[in-house]
């Protein structure tokens, strides 16, 4: 995120400046396209829905100075047009959006090497990542892909932060299990309880 | 139990950024105690400094793509200028906000002659409102007008444009005759719409060039940058066609088709008598054919006699008579720019043998009296 300077992107798409929508669309499309596919399943109609929200929000370029946070309404706008567009199913989907979903990781790492991590560690990580429950899957994915911040995720999934903190909490202790070797030692809890 | 679960949500927030310092802190030290969970958190920040991977790609599918959503909002803001006046009125705070910056559209607007002879050029416009306004550009001549909304228009000779008032009002009307070059200021909610002939032209901010002699049976319109949306007159559910730069659109008036019909078939996107061309977009726009007039060229490519001669007409000011058939299907390639009436003849003559006399503001025709006597 730290990239793209959003305000500034805001400013210039505001004086009709077609090569900051550029800009902000090669930023986000992959992203987004990623996003809307969680919803509506397919590719052709997540790519549709990602083209719409920016064909909005150029035709909004007036006031897009408006926009607060970009980045929330970017995702949110591209739930909305998802949810919308799966016309049908929005009643069921707007309860509980994420839970029957596909959601796709990003398989990002194609040079293990560099790191200390081991294409062993790396396909145990993305297994158990695989093996979460769909919300808190997605939950993960927003904060450790998307680089947004948990106050972010809550809005656009609408949810509350503390959720957030619990259920990525839940996919860390569970990535961290897959990864141990011996059981974590009574000792941590002990000394976190003193405090 | 519920401190265990405190150390993944400790953890959690160290590696997505949410950690207050203190919390950095005591994640520290609880580190220091537990050689094996240090290990798992290195691999864990490693896992996750990976991951922000979206590479910011900027290949031609995604410039294919920015485009397409350019040329989607452009159409949905010139259709969405189809709302009722009073829809309009209701948002006008919106339309307070004025963008003056104007992209440019040439819009061509030619005829092919001889069908709609009823009108005579000079008939007065219907317009119904008063405070009517008209520019004309005798024939053999060519002028340059400004509107009152700050807009350019060249008229070609034997041209004129007719528009009310000061275009205080929700859409700028112009009405043309002949052949006019639109640089078009823009000005958000106030589209402009050309009538001509038989077909309305609606822009936002562009510059076009509209052709639509009354005694033409076509109207064409060649767009050099920006986005017009085409429509015949009296056709209210018909799908608007969308020119695109370095299109050239034909509509050709004699076929009449009617809507119920095109309904019927069920092809609303493009009308069957309208017809897309398109240009070569390398060329400058003071090269291109369609707009050499308003750099004081005539152009012809190809014409033959009989279309090139109403093109004659028209900048010489001047009536051209044929006195045999065959002479009208000679056929010419060129340009002429400061040639007088006889030098261009010359010229012509030069070029393609045929016999000439001018008399005053009249031209006679006819097949080389030698070609007569070979072909004898």
């Amino acid at each position: 995120m730290e990239t793209l300077n959003l305000n500034t992107i805001q400013h210039t798409l505001s004086l009709n400046d077609e090569n900051a929508l550029a800009e902000l669309y090669h930023y986000y499309y992959k992203r987004l396209i990623q996003f809307a596919k969680s919803i509506v399943r397919t590719n052709e109609l997540a790519e549709e829905i990602v083209e719409d929200v920016f064909i909005k929000l150029w035709r909004n370029r007036v006031s897009i100075c408006n926009i607060k946070n970009l980045n929330v309404y970017l995702y949110i706008a591209v739930k909305n047009t998802s949810l919308n567009t799966l016309s049908q199913k929005a009643r069921q989907l707007v309860s509980a959006p994420f839970d029957f979903l596909n959601i796709e990781l990003e398989n990002e790492l194609d040079n293990p090497d560099d790191l200390m991590i081991t294409a062993e560690m790396m396909q145990k990580m993305y297994r158990v990542i695989d093996s979460l429950p769909p919300r808190c899957k997605m939950i993960f994915k927003l904060v450790r892909e998307d680089g947004l911040k948990y106050k972010e995720v809550a809005e656009i999934l609408n949810i509350s932060v503390n959720t957030i903190d619990a259920q990525i909490a839940i996919a860390v202790k569970k990535i961290c299990t897959a990864l141990e070797i011996k059981k974590p030692s009574k000792k941590i809890s002990a000394s976190i309880t003193e405090k | 139990m519920s401190s265990n679960n405190f150390i993944w949500q400790l953890m959690s927030r160290c590696l997505s950024g949410e950690a207050s310092a203190e919390e950095v802190a005591l994640f520290e030290e609880v580190l220091k105690k537990d050689e094996s969970l240090q290990q798992r958190y290195q691999i864990l920040k490693q896992f996750w400094s990976c991951a922000h991977s979206f590479s910011i790609s900027e290949d031609e599918k995604n410039k294919k793509q920015i485009n397409t959503i350019l040329k989607k909002a452009y159409e949905a803001d010139i259709l969405n200028t189809d709302l009722t006046k009073s829809k309009i009125f209701k948002h006008e705070n919106f339309f307070k906000i004025l963008i003056s910056s104007a992209a440019a559209i040439i819009v061509l607007v030619t005829g092919f002659f001889l069908i709609n002879k009823k009108s005579s050029p000079n008939t007065v416009l219907q317009v119904h409102e008063k405070n009517l306004q008209q520019v004309v550009a005798q024939k053999g001549s060519r002028n340059r007008t400004i509107l009152p909304d700050g807009s350019v228009v060249w008229l070609n000779a034997g041209s004129s444009l007719s528009y009310t008032g000061n275009f205080k009002g929700l859409i700028r009307e112009v009405y043309l005759k002949g052949e006019g070059f639109f640089d078009v200021v823009k000005q958000e909610g106030h589209p402009f719409i050309v009538h001509a002939n038989g077909i309305d032209i609606k822009v936002l901010g562009t510059a076009f060039d509209v052709k639509s002699y009354s005694e033409d049976n076509t109207v064409e319109a060649t767009l050099i940058r920006g986005l017009i949306q085409v429509t015949r007159q009296g056709e209210k559910n018909q799908k608007p066609v969308f020119l695109h730069p370095n299109e050239k659109l034909i509509v050709d008036l004699t076929q009449n088709i009617p809507s119920e019909k095109i309904k019927a078939v069920n092809v609303p996107v493009t009308l069957p008598e309208i017809k897309i061309y398109h240009l070569d977009s390398t060329i400058k726009t003071e090269n291109i054919i369609e707009t050499s007039w308003v750099y004081n060229r005539l152009e012809f490519r190809g014409d033959s006699f009989e279309e090139l001669a109403k093109k004659l007409e028209r900048w010489y000011n001047v009536k051209i008579i044929f006195e045999d058939e065959a002479v009208k299907h000679l056929s010419f390639h060129g340009s002429f720019e400061n040639e007088t009436v006889n030098q261009a003849f010359a010229a012509l003559k030069a070029a393609v043998p045929f016999d000439y006399t001018i008399n005053d503001q009249e031209v006679s025709i006819k097949t080389a009296a030698s070609k007569i006597k070979t072909m004898k």
